[in-house]
């Protein structure tokens, strides 16, 4: 199977995450490009954050349309966030990568368990 | 000004692709009061952003793999327009335990590969330049 073949698999597999879930694309997707594509670990999560946000955005607009995206509460944390990816991305290189492995590993957990409902969030 | 604060740390982390997302929606739920499909909106929306503040370093710095975004953004998103239209219908009461069952796999798979690097002390590369 070609590279491009792959790609497409990985990404559909996100995509479907991201549209029927709302949100844990990423948690997929980087192992999948590490261990299946072949991408060297940092260049796996690069991409999968390069990849999730088209997806994002996509589904953002299904909630919007919904009503499900409230912007008055949503802006002061967009706000923070383009501080925050703009603070991470400058750190990004700097994180040796078994720790960048561990977050990663410590949140497919922490989510695994959420979805199978052993972790109840607030409500 | 905690939600910007907040929202920076977490933006950190997301912008990591270590998953920061699940943060925010937990702040989002616990100490805003904001309802579980609310959250999920907002964190899709704030992902651009985060991404955004990212990327252009990430680009700059030759950090992703262009042959392998283009074809997975594109089915990407045609499997995530399908999946948002279709969950309208279906519940996820089958899809989500299916894939959290598949998350702690791969999660305990991704904590154990760590471990392994730690010992031979790789897994990172120079970076390219574009």
């Amino acid at each position: 199977m070609s590279i491009r073949q792959k790609a497409m698999l990985a990404g559909g597999l996100a995509g479907f995450v991201n549209g029927f879930l709302g949100a844990g694309a990423g948690l997929f997707l980087v192992p999948i490009y590490a261990a299946w594509l072949k991408l060297p670990r940092r260049r796996a999560l690069a991409t999968s954050v390069a990849t999730v946000a088209p997806l994002c955005a996509l589904s953002a607009a299904f909630y919007y349309a919904r009503g499900q995206l409230p912007m008055q509460t949503a802006w002061p944390y967009l706000l923070g966030g383009l501080c925050g990816g703009l603070a991470g991305g400058a750190l990004f290189e700097r994180i040796p990568v078994k720790w960048l492995s561990r977050a990663l590993a410590a949140f497919m957990i922490y989510g695994g368990l959420h979805m199978l409902g052993l972790i109840k969030r607030g409500s | 000004m905690t939600a910007i604060i907040a929202g920076l740390l977490a933006g950190a982390l997301s912008s990591w692709g270590v998953g920061g997302g699940a943060l925010l929606v937990l702040y989002l739920t616990m100490f805003s009061s904001v309802p579980q499909s609310a959250a999920q909106g907002i964190n899709l929306l704030y992902f651009l952003p985060v991404a955004a503040g990212a990327l252009l370093r990430y680009i700059r710095r030759g950090l992703i793999e262009f042959p392998v975004l283009w074809p997975a953004a594109l089915s990407g998103l045609l499997t995530a327009g399908a999946a948002a239209y279709l969950s309208r219908f279906a519940g996820d009461t089958l899809l989500r335990p299916a894939f959290g069952g598949l998350l702690i796999v791969m999660g305990v798979r991704e904590l154990w590969v760590s471990f392994r690097q730690n010992e031979k002390n790789e897994g990172d590369e120079p970076p390219r330049t574009v």
